[in-house]
C-alpha cells in the first residue's frame, strides 16, 4: 500500500514538474539586451538582415515577428513590443498615439506570369480588371487567357495601399484568388498563366532572380525599378515605418541610428528597398 | 502514472474548448449576433457571416469523401482480394508514405499539378483534400477487409458467385470498419488547412465547381496573423465551429469504437 501511494505521489509530482517546465520554457530568456519588433511582413526582411550587423555592433538581440501592420500597431499600444513595424501610412488617429519613424520606401510592383507578353499597364486598367470589367488578356491585346486577379487578404497593408492608389473600395474588388503573405502571392503569380497581382517589389525581384516564372510590368509608363521608386517617379510606393509607444531611448534608439547609418542603408538597398535620403 | 497521463488528452480538449468558447463570447460583445448569419465574409467591411465559410468546408469535405470512397474502396478491395502479397506490401508502404507527408508538401504539389487543370477552385480543393485522406482511409479499409474470416470468402467462391458478389459480401461483412475509416477521414478533411489554402482560391462565395472557395480553415490561415479586434474575435468563432464540427463527426462514430472487449 505504501509503495502504491509513494509511486502515486511521485507520479503526480513528476507530472506537475513537467507542466511547470512547459509553462516556464518560454520565459527563460534574458530580457535586458534584446529588442522585440512585431508587425508588417514587408518590414520583416529589413530587420532580419540588419540582425547580424546590429548584434555585432551592440550585442543586442533582435526578435522579429511578422504579423501585419495593424497587429504591429496594436502590439505597440499594448506594450507587447519595443517597435511595431508598419508598411502603410498611419491614420491621423493612429499617428497621435505613437511615435513614428520612417525607415525606408518600398515600391509595390504589378506582376504577371513570365509568359505574359504584357509590358505595361495603367492604373485605370488595373481598376477595371479588379472590378471584373476586363476579364480576358485578349481584351488588352494579349493571348486568349482569362485574367486571374490575385488579391491580398483583408488586414494586409498592401491591400490598403493598392486600394487607395487604384481608387477602389473593398466592395468593388472582385478577385479570383486571395492570398495572405507576399510569398503566397508570388507563388500564385508564378504558377498561373493568367495571373495579375500586386506585391512588394523587392520580393518580386528576389523571386525572379531565383528563376520563378513571373515578371514586373511598367505602371503608368514608369519602369518598376528601385531607382524609379527612389526618384519618386514610380507611382505605387509607400513608406515603411517603425512605431513605438514611448520616445525610444537606449537600445531602441541604437536600432534607429543603425538603420539610418551607412551600413543600415546598404542593408536596406540589398533588400531591394529604398533607404531614406 | 498511466491514469494521470490518460487524463491529459481529455483535459486538453476541455481546455482548448473553453479557450475558444471564452474568446468567442468576448468576440460576440463586439460583433452583433445577426452579423454572423449574413451571407458575406468581409472583415474590412465588418461583415462576419460564417455561412459561406461553413458551406465551403462542408462542400469540400463531402466532395473529398466521395472521391476517397471511390479511390480508397476500389484500391483496398483490389489489394486484399486480388493482388499478390508482394504487391500488397509495396502498396502498403506507398500508402504509408503518402499518408504521412506533411500537408504543405501535398499543397505545393497540388499547386503545380492540380491548379493548372482546375484553377484555384473548389475542385482543386476537393482533390487535394482527397489526396490527404485517401491513404489513411485505404489502409484502414485494408485492415478491415483483412479481418473478414477467410472461410467466408472460401464459401462464397465455393458457391460459384461472381467476383462482384464476392466483393459485396466481403464489404458487407467489413462495413463497420469501412464506416469508421470514413468518419476518421471526414474529420481529417474538415480540419485540413494548409494544403487546401494553397489551392482553394480562398474567396468566400457559394460553391461552384470551378470557382474559388473559402473554408473555415483557409480563412483562419489567411487572416489570423494580421487580424485585430473584432476580426480576430470572429476568427476564434470560426475555430470554435471547426472544433464543433469535428466533435460532432467523432461523436457519430463513438459507440462502435469503445465497444467493450469481452
Amino acid at each position: 500500500m505504501k509503495t502504491y501511494l509513494d509511486s502515486k505521489i511521485k507520479h503526480v509530482a513528476s507530472l506537475a514538474l513537467m507542466m511547470v517546465m512547459v509553462l516556464l520554457s518560454g520565459c527563460g530568456r534574458d530580457t535586458t539586451s534584446q529588442l522585440n519588433i512585431t508587425g508588417a511582413s514587408t518590414v520583416y526582411p529589413i530587420i532580419e538582415m540588419a540582425k547580424e550587423g546590429f548584434t555585432k555592433q551592440h550585442d543586442i538581440r533582435l526578435n522579429v515577428q511578422a504579423g501585419g501592420s495593424t497587429r504591429g500597431f496594436e502590439d505597440t499600444l499594448a506594450g507587447r513590443n519595443d517597435f511595431g513595424a508598419m508598411a502603410r501610412d498611419l491614420t491621423a488617429e493612429e499617428a497621435a498615439r505613437v511615435e513614428v519613424f520612417p525607415i525606408a520606401y518600398d515600391g509595390i510592383g504589378i506582376v504577371v506570369h513570365a509568359s505574359n507578353p504584357l509590358k505595361s499597364i495603367t492604373t485605370e486598367t488595373l481598376q477595371r480588371i479588379y472590378r471584373k470589367e476586363i476579364t480576358n488578356w485578349s481584351q488588352l491585346g494579349g493571348p486568349n487567357e482569362p485574367i486571374v486577379a490575385v488579391n491580398k487578404a483583408d488586414g494586409h497593408a498592401t491591400l490598403k495601399v493598392f486600394m487607395k492608389h487604384a481608387g477602389l473600395t473593398r466592395d468593388e474588388i472582385k478577385a479570383d484568388v486571395v492570398a495572405g503573405d507576399n510569398a503566397q502571392v508570388i507563388r500564385i503569380a508564378a504558377n498561373t498563366r493568367g495571373a495579375v497581382a500586386y506585391v512588394s517589389m523587392g520580393e518580386v525581384i528576389e523571386a525572379a532572380a531565383i528563376g520563378m516564372e513571373l515578371k514586373l510590368v511598367n505602371l503608368d509608363g514608369i519602369e518598376p525599378t528601385i531607382e524609379q521608386v527612389a526618384s519618386e517617379a514610380y507611382p505605387l510606393r509607400r513608406t515603411l515605418y517603425l512605431v513605438s509607444k514611448v520616445p525610444p531611448a537606449g537600445n531602441a534608439s541604437l536600432l534607429l541610428q543603425f538603420l539610418s547609418s551607412e551600413e543600415g542603408k546598404q542593408i536596406i538597398k540589398r533588400g531591394n528597398y529604398v533607404p531614406l535620403p | 502514472m498511466l491514469a494521470s497521463l490518460a487524463a491529459v488528452p481529455p483535459l486538453m480538449v476541455v481546455l482548448l474548448g473553453m479557450y475558444l468558447v471564452v474568446c468567442s463570447i468576448s468576440a460576440l460583445l463586439q460583433i452583433p449576433v445577426a452579423e454572423l448569419f449574413a451571407v458575406q465574409w468581409q472583415p474590412s467591411g465588418d461583415s462576419y457571416g460564417v455561412l459561406l465559410l461553413l458551406t465551403g468546408t462542408v462542400t469540400v469535405t463531402l466532395m473529398a469523401l466521395v472521391l476517397t470512397l471511390l479511390i480508397g474502396l476500389s484500391t483496398s478491395l483490389y489489394l486484399t482480394l486480388y493482388a499478390r502479397p508482394k504487391m500488397l506490401q509495396v502498396a502498403n508502404t506507398a500508402l504509408g508514405t503518402l499518408g504521412s507527408l506533411p500537408s504543405v508538401v501535398i499543397g505545393l504539389w497540388a499547386m503545380t499539378w492540380v491548379v493548372p487543370l482546375f484553377g484555384n477552385s473548389l475542385s482543386s480543393a476537393a482533390i487535394t483534400a482527397a489526396l490527404m485522406i485517401v491513404p489513411t482511409f485505404t489502409l484502414l479499409c485494408i485492415s478491415a477487409l483483412k479481418q473478414v474470416p477467410a472461410n467466408l470468402d472460401e464459401n462464397v467462391r465455393a458457391l460459384g458467385c461472381s467476383d462482384r458478389i464476392r466483393a459485396l459480401v466481403i464489404l458487407q461483412h467489413a462495413r463497420q470498419g469501412v464506416i469508421r475509416a470514413l468518419v476518421l477521414a471526414a474529420s481529417r478533411a474538415l480540419g485540413e488547412a494548409v494544403a487546401i489554402y494553397l489551392v482553394a482560391g480562398n474567396i468566400a462565395q457559394w460553391p461552384e465547381l470551378f470557382g474559388p472557395i473559402a473554408t473555415l480553415t483557409t480563412t483562419l490561415i489567411g487572416e489570423l496573423d494580421v487580424a485585430t479586434g473584432a476580426h480576430r474575435g470572429a476568427l476564434h468563432i470560426l475555430a470554435l465551429l471547426i472544433m464543433l464540427l469535428i466533435t460532432l463527426v467523432s461523436l457519430f462514430c463513438r459507440p462502435k469504437l469503445i465497444r467493450k472487449r469481452t
